[in-house]
């Protein structure tokens, strides 16, 4: 039991020890999964909504692919994404390698399926009386988009803060892509992988207590978002 | 209300995305060496001199030097004499040059049941390691240390193998958890045991011999390959860390109150 | 009369289905027309395509002397304003709710709120302006979602079943803003109901819809069955059928063609059944009695004739009419 009250006292100390160094890994991660969130959910979400509104063929199919992607491992994105972003790859100019914009894109990519998918559900699960009321009402296609995006905004906050649970709670892009530098492309997730290899247990499991803390703050934060929006 | 929010949104988008201002240099290195925390003091007083960012990017050996032939770093700080040759022999690294090492231990159960103590050279000890009931973790990951330990068995003329060979297929940590577990035989960088050294119950049964050192280089990364390397900054670093101050930085670094590296590089002034 | 809409050989199919066939239809430029027909007969199925909702599979529809073609449908969309059955609100106050058309159409801020106050005062939403969509009783909401459309200013008010599910004070008040809408907003008002009754308490004119095609009486005293040469067999009672040969599933009467006694009748008319009178009420000044004799039979009378007849729930009654009076189809 000694294991789990050492992490748990090492977990508080973290806290409100005000540790410059502590703080900062938490608000990069916070920061590069955020902004993840953001630029998969500007690319997803849209792309959620099309694909519910139209009716093509192959549609199940792509659900079915996106259902099958939502499982992807996060170390084959960032074995991927590697492959391009390496000075031998074809996006190796960028010289974004070892930055946090490459570990962006990495959990963008990798909760890309997520909110596409779950904005396709979260589209579908609007009220099959709504399109309707858009078109009669004079929305163009554009409006009514807007329209599903407010009518279902809970079930696409749902998508988000899912795709930012996966996101801030990965270590394999952020390690491949990010290369864990201290004071620069550190995040909790890779921290905690490197305390776990330094044999510091209590440590790692506080840091991961610590994540755990910060996701629930800023879902909460989110939530308060939402609920000042209605 | 919504508005702040959308802007705050695209501050901290733009925040994030904005290019680092800071030049950066990149070292490919080992975790261990990493984890040693060498880096943390060796690293600021260079940086603040030549007003250039380190980024440390800690991986295996193997990884490392495929960094380096990619590319993806300017230079390396490794262990693997045979590899770093290879790479320096196809052309990707230039300018190897020695900077410190340190040096592995055989670590086993306090009573010793094999009597490694009474060996006064590595392949003696060896030798009475093998067959011995206790038996011997072995990293089995093709590491620094996996290496070294094969080496070890082979100048001693075993094949190691049985039921008192275990290959771990883990990291350093793992290996000497396992060893503590079984209370078996195990070869560990002395970095890594000092760092255990309070969580497990194995002690230093053999050490200090020369076969058991564990020299490090610095390598650069040929810029007639990777043309965009910042190779006169590596340049620097690498002349930084030979220097009398570097090499006194290393000397003086301590765990838990021992030495963990002795200084290598030829002395040449700064 | 002027004409709103000139339907011509229209056709419309769900996957392949066919769900309305109408040869012609005509809708005058003012007043109120019901659209009567039971449920799944293809009354919503007409309102879409009035509404422009979507265009037909086959035929033309002409609005307001212009041949719609698919491409002018979001511009003749702007100029309906549609109620669907059972509206939908969007999760938001009632005043935005309202607001919701203007936006759309790209109207300012400030002019928005002027028009939506102008309707809200209008509809007497005024209480309910703040108040959150998903809190409205049902005939609040289909009040709301007619002053969204109204707002709009549209040239035609289309209702999908706005009488349904709403109580009989509510379906009073719909009745008179419905007028209202008519006479002051010179709006053309379209809605459907399942209940005769309804559409002829408010509608000045009415189209009867059956399984997808007009038929030519209104929808009361409509029977299912079987023909048996000269006879239709509805399974409770048998109805003498005119000599034409002609045969049919389904037979309507007009209910102001069943002669009501006290005894059996002496005449011509082959038809004659006793039963029971379970249902008066009164509707734009006649009575409608209803009977059981075998099947429901409705008959409309003036007051004059039913105090003559001295007419009781409950009175034993005889409904007489012409074989010629059926309608076979």
């Amino acid at each position: 039991m000694d294991y789990f009250l050492q992490a748990f006292q090492q977990a508080f100390a973290l806290i409100f020890s005000l540790d410059g160094e502590v703080y900062a890994v938490a608000w990069t991660s916070v920061r590069i999964s955020l902004t993840a969130v953001f630029f998969a959910a500007l690319i997803g979400v849209p792309l959620g909504l099309l694909v519910s509104f139209k009716r093509f063929t192959g549609k199940a199919f792509l659900r079915q692919i996106l259902n099958t992607l939502m499982a992807l491992p996060t170390v084959v994105v960032g074995l991927l994404l590697y492959g391009l972003l390496t000075r031998q790859g074809p996006m190796g100019d960028w010289g974004i390698l070892y930055t946090p914009v490459a570990i962006i894109i990495g959990q963008c990519v990798l909760i890309l399926p997520i909110i596409w998918n779950l904005s396709i559900s979260a589209a579908d699960s609007a009220d099959p009386r709504l399109a309707a009321t858009c078109r009669a009402l004079g929305a163009s296609e554009f409006q009514q988009g807007l329209v599903f995006l407010k009518e279902v905004r809970f079930a696409l906050m749902a998508a988000l803060v899912t795709g930012f649970g996966r996101a801030i709670g990965e270590v394999g892009i952020a390690m491949m892509l990010g290369g864990n530098i201290e004071g620069f492309t550190r995040t909790m997730t890779t921290a905690i992988a490197l305390e776990t290899m330094k044999g510091e247990f209590e440590f790692a499991l506080a840091l991961g207590m610590l994540l755990l803390l910060v996701a629930f703050l800023v879902n909460a934060l989110l939530q308060y978002a939402q609920r000042l929006d209605q | 209300m919504k508005r702040i929010q959308v802007v705050l949104l695209f501050l901290l988008v733009a925040f994030t995305l904005a290019a680092p201002a800071q030049e950066r240099l990149r070292l490919a290195t080992t975790t261990s060496t990493e984890n040693s925390g060498l880096l943390t003091v060796l690293n600021p007083p260079f940086e603040k001199q030549y007003g250039i960012k380190v980024d440390v990017i800690a991986v295996g050996t193997g990884k490392a030097l495929r960094l380096a032939r990619n590319g993806d770093v300017d230079m390396v700080l490794v262990h693997a004499p045979e590899a770093e040759l290879k790479f320096v022999n196809e052309g990707y690294g230039i300018d190897r040059q020695p900077v410190m090492h340190n040096d592995f231990v055989l670590l086993g159960p306090p009573s010793d049941p094999a009597g490694v103590r009474q060996a006064d050279v590595p392949s003696t000890a060896m030798e009475k390691i093998a067959g011995s009931t206790a038996g011997f973790i072995s990293r089995g990951d093709d590491s620094g240390t996996h290496k070294k330990e094969l080496a070890l068995w082979a100048a001693a003329g075993i094949e190691p193998g049985g039921g008192w060979y275990l290959a771990a297929g883990q990291g350093m940590g793992a290996a000497l958890k396992i060893s503590d577990d079984k209370q078996a035989y195990t070869l560990a960088d002395r970095g890594t045991y000092l760092a255990y050294k309070d969580k497990i119950d194995l002690v230093v049964v053999f050490q200090g011999a020369e076969e058991l050192f564990n020299p490090y280089h610095i390598i650069l990364v040929n810029p007639g390959k990777h043309p965009h390397v910042k190779h006169e900054r590596a340049q620097h670093y690498s002349d930084f860390i030979r220097s009398d101050k570097g090499q006194a930085i290393i000397g003086g670094f301590r765990v838990s109150e021992e030495q963990l590296f002795h200084p290598d590089a030829v002395q040449h002034g700064e | 009369m002027s004409r709103l809409y000139e339907l011509t050989d229209i056709e419309f199919a769900y996957n392949g289905d066919p769900a309305l066939a109408f040869p012609s239809l005509v809708i005058g430029s003012s007043g109120i027309t019901a659209i009567v027909g039971p449920n799944g007969s293809g009354k919503s199925t007409l309102l879409n395509l009035l509404a422009f909702m979507h265009p037909p599979g086959r035929g033309h529809i002409r609005f307001q002397a212009e041949t719609a073609g698919p491409a002018d449908y979001p511009q003749l969309r702007r100029r309906v304003g549609y109620v669907q059955q059972k509206p939908y609100l969007f999760h938001a106050s009632v005043r935005k709710n309202i607001e919701t058309g203007l936006k759309f159409r790209g109207m300012p801020g400030p002019e928005r709120r002027r028009q939506g106050q102008r309707i809200i005062d209008e509809f007497g939403l005024g209480e309910l302006a703040e108040r959150y969509s998903h809190d409205l009783s049902g005939g609040e909401a289909q009040k709301v979602a007619i002053a969204r459309a109204m707002v709009l200013q549209p040239r035609v008010l289309i209702l999908d079943e706005p009488f349904s599910h709403l109580d009989r004070s509510f379906r009073r008040e719909l009745e008179s803003m419905l007028l209202r809408i008519n006479e002051h907003a010179e709006a053309t008002v379209i809605f459907t109901t399942h209940d005769q009754m309804q559409a002829q308490a408010v509608a000045d004119q009415t189209v009867s819809i059956f399984d997808g095609h007009p038929i030519p009486v209104a929808m009361v005293n409509l029977f299912f069955g079987h023909c048996r040469g000269e006879i239709f067999d509805t399974g409770h009672v048998e109805i003498h059928l005119p000599a034409t040969g002609e045969t049919g599933t389904r037979l309507a009467i007009d209910s102001n063609q069943l002669v009501l006694s006290k005894q059996e009748l002496e005449s011509s008319m082959r038809n004659r059944y006793r039963g029971r009178i379970t249902a008066l009420s009164e509707e734009q000044g006649f009575i409608n009695v209803t009977i059981q004799a075998g099947e429901m039979f409705q008959a409309s009378v003036t007051p004059a004739a039913l105090r003559e007849l001295g007419l009781h729930i409950g009175d034993e009654i005889w409904v007489s009419f012409k074989s010629t009076a059926v309608h076979l189809f």
